[in-house]
């Protein structure tokens, strides 16, 4: 038993040995660091925008601006840039970084060290950055720390400065501003088509249009541009003389009413591909086609076997439950038919089945304008009112006609833009 | 299956003949050549000690005996032993202990290597066999610096017992020397058998087969204490072995204790915390029963090294330069740690029914964990150090280049991983509520095994020895992530970044796991996902050895089923339909036949042939498209085929022992899975190689000539030629479903096969001094090893738009080669007796030149810019040999 209490004393001995001596396993979170700037700026972003005379233009003064982030990459759709501001003004600071919203966050201070840095512009957008192939570029990686300086925590945005779409100016542009009382035209599309940038537009009870323009990274390009009313907060930007404004988020469209009553397209047709429209002939083998060139749908009876007398008819047009829906085109002519003062006709039908022949139907011509004869000008419908067929399921056709099939007897038509609007 | 029908038949054939012979041992000292006096000598469980001139008589039936000596100052001892008539002399000549295993040094070397590559084993068993055989010894502790594999195999192409029940991992085929690592005292007896020599105890395998002996009666009786220290991936061991032996109230009891920890290893960044635990009983319950029980594990917690590329390398300034670590509050934290835990308990019985005829029956269990960490992030910067955009490579602007070069050399912030910024990160994030951009993640596998190994041996009279037996194993993982570290955020969001990437709007597609939707998770939260993995295994095999005194020659054949098949704990939102529940199961039918001979042409020469050819199920980790995700099996999944031979001239003389062998092994049908992040794509991709043959074909030689009687020269070499016979069809398969499953052929025919140098060679010379010290010097040299290649750039599809002759064509499919090296190793030792205690000191300093060039593997990155087809913008990354380095033992036997 001795022997044995002596080998337990020796082995609680071992383990001791073993257990002592601890490597590291646990790790302290590191103390929060609150980023402090210890300088201050010495010129507003307005008066460092103004120094900028439209050439690609590098900074060689310590000049210290100072601005408060309103936008960056986090959606996708900023993409390599932030946007700050003061009170003065705002500015697009384009850096080569990505995912760069981890750090400046919407609401962050900064302070930018803009000795050695670049002006430029882009479409007339005045922006902030570095040199690249002559031009303006981003701020490479490397250098951004010793540039932009991060100070205190991010605090709530700006708040938005209120405009109207008129009364939009420069002085805005790279700055927060909201606009109320608008709606989409473009309800039911995406904000941006999956291949490329693409532009929405938001119109307010005046019929003022402002271009709503999403990439097709941001996360939110897949979603359905809304249908309602409501305010609309971004960044404005501008593109050879057009504002432009971008939304950073879904969380830009603010009070929305959803289910407001507003003008928008129940169809716009732009024929860039065949949306094969009904197509019948009455008379001739020249018929109305659709034009892949000219993306349009045309017709002309010259050649034909004999004079033309051709329909091209809509696809059904609900009208009901709307108010003061429109109708608008536009036509495009060549030659001249001696045989027409008008060959070309535009008509509306409740009573069309939606297939063949539209002559056993009972059609209505509305008042358009039309290209003038041999002008091969493209000319507006202008706006033409379908009140009278609320409640209705209607067809829209087009009829050409020919007083022959050659030269003075025969005109060349085509039609695009076709749209019905509605306030719905 | 004919065969075993005949061995079954055979069995009451071969008869019970109970003549008894003489064994004569005398036991020798290598130096002195005096006879070595209380030796105690193992035969038949029973042991034996010698008398003062070294010799001890012992009387046993005719049969087939192992003779094992296990005895302080020298190296193990374990020969079989045929007694087939009335006298049999045996002369042992001990090797002293310090010079044959370093004193079990290597296989702190080996487990060094092993946890310092990436996850694939190497030749666990060269080491665990290695003997008196000059080449063995020189693979194991001469090259394995350089990561070299007997005859190329990879680690699955050998197996390890322990008592008799398998220690590999149906998975990956082959057991982890990490399972018990820091047991070296127990696991250094064993019973080996090399390349496709027959075994007792198993079919085998072409690397060979060990079985480590550590019941508590094999196990020398012991009172040791060990402590090391050393600079390579740890600093210091510590190590405690307690062991009674067979005692005479029947009950033996080994223990064993140890730990290996450093702050910091060789490389920066790297700490280590290791232990290892031993317990083993065994009761004689009569002259022909034991039973015994014996528990180890070796909890592990290790930083790891990554890999870079030369240019990281060059402007950090050093080759061991380690993208992996970073400070955190001015303290080295590591971002992978590899931390497992896999103990075993195995029961063993040895059943003697007759004089002639033992069942040994093993029941093993193992339930245990195994996990990487590694940093994940989510719609944030990378935060890898060596991201390929943060070097200067990356920049085209010359101006801008000087910049991050100059960043880059000169702060070690640019050069690590920086966790301050990334708490700061997830911080800005937390205060918007917004989910971690950053999180240390865990993969783990969970294990759970057991089995039972229960084989027969028949002594069948003077030339005849048989043995069979069946061999069951069950296997099974658990497969998940887990968050391991928020790193200060408050949750992670478990959606997959590059489905929402791919396809914006679809709210099911992201989901890693449907039935628990955008699912906020903590530390400790399983997410990502979540499968377990099945595999079962019967297998019956049988072995017949026959002696002659001009031939000796044997024949073994198995058979088996197995059956495997994966359990979905997700419903992925990428496979919804296939993704949770049982897979369909698939089943194997494998056997395998082989046989040898050996010519004795005199005591000196000997000739020997060997054959093998066998068939092996896949590893269930390459027959799913994409197991993490879904059910899907890989098309045509198949067994692989094994054929193997070798031929032989063994020297066994009085001045010199030698052995030079030509060697051909041929590969068929292999399969491979790697998983890699698509830079074309953007997203996790699975490509599973199916198809791959081989052939490994070279010469092996080692020689010992003991040129005084107390300088011995050793020298040893390997010419090899493994190449790759194949076109493979890969199968590539997209994690977030952005590309539909694709196949391509990957023409790498003839190319070399990486991951080992082809080419050694070896020269040493061994002193030992009467008084019991020695030195030993190595001169080493490797060649002929080549970069892991990146499948993709050997398609069509890299080449495309390329015309013929193009340069390009050669400079994307040609393979890497790395330069070979050398190193000069030394080791020095000296033993005392003190009061009947055994006191050793045993130095060793490897690369004594300090060659810090010496690459030992690298691989190709898995991605390849298929735009510029510029193979420079992912160039392949490189380990290196440490520098020199030393590890210094003290041991004190109680």
């Amino acid at each position: 038993m001795k022997k044995y209490m002596k080998k337990l004393t020796f082995l609680a001995v071992i383990s001791a040995l073993f257990l002592g001596s601890c490597v590291q396993e646990d790790f302290d979170v590191p103390d929060i660091v609150i980023p402090y700037v210890d300088f201050s700026s010495n010129m507003s972003i307005a008066d460092l925008k103004a120094t900028y005379v439209g050439v690609l233009d590098s900074i060689g003064e310590d000049t210290i601006i100072e601005g408060i982030v309103i936008a960056n990459d986090e959606s996708g759709n900023f993409y390599k840039t932030i946007v700050i501001q003061d009170n003065t003004a705002g500015i697009e600071v384009k850096i080569d970084r990505y995912d760069m919203y981890t750090e400046f966050k919407v609401g962050q201070r900064v302070f930018i060290k803009c000795r050695g840095l670049y002006l430029g512009d882009y479409g007339g957008l005045t922006q902030l950055g570095y040199i690249y192939a002559g031009d303006i570029g981003r701020i490479p990686d490397i250098m951004v720390d010793d540039h932009i300086f991060r100070d205190s925590l991010p605090e709530a945005a700006p708040t938005p400065t209120l405009l109207t779409i008129p009364t939009l100016s420069p002085t805005y542009l790279s700055m927060l501003v909201r606009i109320d009382s608008v709606h989409f035209i473009e309800v039911g599309q995406p904000f941006a088509e999956s291949t490329a940038t693409t532009n929405r537009t938001v119109e307010d009870a005046s019929g003022n249009q402002l271009l709503i323009r999403t990439s097709n990274y941001a996360s939110f390009a897949a979603d359905n541009v809304p249908a309602g009313m409501g305010s609309i907060v971004g960044v404005l930007s501008i593109y050879n003389g057009d504002y432009q404004f971008y939304l950073r988020d879904l969380n830009d469209i603010v009070a929305w009413d959803y289910g407001a009553a507003t003008e928008q397209n129940i169809i716009f047709e732009t024929f860039d591909t065949d949306p094969s429209w009904t197509i019948f002939s009455a008379a001739s083998n020249e018929d109305w086609y659709w034009d892949a060139s000219y993306a349009c749908y045309a017709v002309s009876g010259y050649g034909g076997d004999v004079a033309s007398d051709d329909y091209l008819v809509s696809p059904a047009i609900n009208l009901t439950g709307v108010t003061n829906p429109i109708l608008s085109f536009r036509t495009w002519t060549k030659y001249t038919d001696g045989g027409f003062a008008q060959p070309v006709e535009v008509m509306i039908s409740t009573n069309y089945t939606g297939t063949g022949d539209p002559t056993i139907a009972t059609w209505t011509n509305l008042t358009a304008t039309w290209s003038p004869s041999n002008s091969q000008s493209w000319t507006s419908s202008g706006d033409i009112d379908l009140s009278a067929y609320i409640g209705n399921t209607v067809y829209i056709a087009f009829r050409y006609q020919s007083s022959g099939t050659g030269t003075g007897t025969t005109s060349n038509w085509e039609v695009d833009e076709f749209k019905v609007k509605a306030v719905m | 299956m004919r065969i075993f029908l005949l061995f079954l038949v055979l069995i009451p054939f071969s008869g019970i003949f109970a003549q008894e012979g003489t064994i004569h041992i005398n036991v020798k000292d290598p130096v002195t050549l005096e006879g070595l006096n209380d030796i105690t000598i193992i035969v038949d469980s029973k042991e034996f000690v010698t008398d003062e001139g070294g010799q001890t008589s012992i009387t046993l039936p005719y049969g087939t005996y192992s003779v094992i000596i296990n005895q302080d100052l020298y190296a193990p001892y374990s020969e079989q032993v045929i007694i087939d008539k009335a006298d049999v002399d045996l002369n042992i000549t001990l090797d002293r202990q310090s010079g044959s295993d370093g004193g079990g040094i290597a296989e702190i070397q080996l487990s060094d290597n092993e946890m310092n590559q990436s996850d694939n084993g190497q030749g666990v068993n060269s080491l665990l066999h290695s003997s008196q055989d000059p080449f063995s010894s020189a693979a194991a502790f001469s090259w394995s610096a350089a990561r070299f594999r007997t005859r190329g195999y990879d680690s699955w192409y050998s197996s390890t017992y322990m008592n008799g029940f398998s220690l590999d991992n149906l998975e990956t085929g082959y057991g982890s020397y990490s399972d018990y690592g820091g047991l070296n005292r127990i696991v250094r007896y064993k019973d080996g058998y090399e390349s496709i020599k027959p075994a007792p105890y198993s079919f085998g395998n072409i690397g060979g087969v060990t079985n480590i002996m550590s019941t508590a009666s094999q196990i020398q009786k012991q009172n040791q204490i060990s402590y090391a220290a050393t600079n390579r991936m740890y600093n210091n061991r510590l190590m405690y072995t307690y062991a009674t032996g067979m005692q005479s109230n029947g009950w033996a009891f080994a223990f064993s204790i140890s730990r290996r920890w450093a702050q910091e290893g060789y490389v920066p960044g790297t700490d280590y915390d290791a232990y290892g635990y031993f317990a083993s009983a065994e009761k004689k319950l009569n002259d022909n029963h034991m039973i015994g029980i014996s528990v180890f594990g070796a909890p592990q917690y290790r930083s790891k090294m990554g890999a870079s590329t030369q240019e990281a390398y060059d402007l950090a300034g050093t080759n061991y330069y380690n993208p992996y670590w970073g400070y955190q509050n001015g303290e080295v934290r590591n971002s992978r740690i590899r931390k497992a835990h896999k103990p075993y308990a195995i029961i063993n019985d040895t059943w003697k029914l007759n004089e002639t005829t033992k069942i040994h029956t093993s029941i093993g269990f193992m339930k245990g964990r195994y996990g990487n960490t590694r940093l994940n992030w989510y719609s944030a910067p990378d935060p890898r150090p060596d991201y390929y955009r943060y070097l200067p490579s990356y920049q085209t602007d010359p101006y801008v280049a000087g910049l991050v070069t100059d960043y880059w050399e000169n702060n070690v912030e640019a050069r690590q991983i920086d966790w301050d910024k990334i708490y700061e990160i997830n911080y800005l994030s937390k205060l918007a509520g917004g989910s971690a951009n950053y999180i240390i993640e865990e993969d783990r596998i969970d294990e759970t095994k057991y089995g039972l190994n229960t084989y027969i041996t028949k002594d069948g009279g003077e030339h005849l020895q048989l043995s069979g037996g069946l061999d069951f194993l069950s296997h099974n993982s658990l497969r998940y992530k887990v968050i391991d570290d928020l790193l200060g955020a408050d949750y992670w969001l478990d959606i997959d970044q590059f489905a929402e990437r791919d396809f914006p709007g679809d709210a099911d597609i992201l989901q890693n796991d449907i039935q628990n939707p955008d699912n906020q998770v903590k530390e400790g939260d399983v997410f990502g996902y979540n499968y377990k993995f099945h595999t079962n295994r019967a297998k019956m095999w049988g072995v017949g050895r026959f002696y002659y005194p001009k031939v000796d020659f044997f024949t073994s054949a198995y058979v088996s089923g197995s059956q495997l098949w994966r359990d979905g704990l997700y419903q992925n939102g990428r496979y919804p339909d296939n993704s949770l529940g049982n897979s369909a199961k698939k089943s194997f039918l494998n056997l395998g036949f082989k046989a040898g001979i050996t010519y004795k042409y005199t005591g000196k020469h000997y000739f020997e042939v060997n054959a093998s050819y066998y068939t092996a199920p896949p590893m269930i980790s390459n027959v799913f498209l994409a197991p993490r995700i879904s059910n899907r099996y890989v098309p045509g999944i198949e067994s692989s085929t094994v054929f193997s031979g070798e031929l032989s001239y063994i020297h066994k003389g009085e001045r010199w022992n030698g052995r030079l062998t030509a060697y051909q092994t041929n590969f068929y049908d292999e399969s491979d899975l790697i998983g890699f992040y698509h830079d074309e794509y953007q997203t996790f991709v699975y490509m599973t190689m199916t198809g791959i043959d081989r052939t490994h074909q070279g010469i092996e030689a080692g020689v010992e000539v003991k040129a005084t009687k107390t300088v011995s020269v050793i020298a040893a070499g390997n010419l090899g030629n493994y190449r790759y016979t194949s076109r493979p069809t890969a199968y590539i398969s997209f994690d977030n479903l952005s590309q539909p499953d694709t196949s391509e052929t990957i023409y790498q025919k003839y190319f070399y096969v990486p991951g080992t140098p082809q080419t050694t060679g070896m020269v040493g010379l061994k002193y030992f001094h009467p008084k019991f010290w020695f030195v030993s010097v190595n001169f080493n040299y490797f060649g002929d090893a080549y970069v892991s290649f990146n499948p993709e750039r050997r398609t069509q599809l890299a080449i495309e738009n390329l015309g013929p002759g193009d340069e390009l064509i050669d400079i994307i499919t040609q393979q890497e080669k790395i330069d070979g090296g050398y190193t000069l190793d030394a080791s020095i030792g000296k033993s005392w007796r003190v009061k009947g205690k055994t006191i050793a000191i045993n130095i060793m300093v490897n690369n004594i030149l300090d060659n810090k060039t010496l690459i030992t593997g690298g691989y190709e990155q898995n991605r390849f810019d298929f735009a510029t087809k510029n193979v420079d913008k992912f160039p392949s990354k490189y380990y290196y040999a440490f520098g020199r380095n030393y590890f210094a033992m003290l041991t004190i036997n109680l």
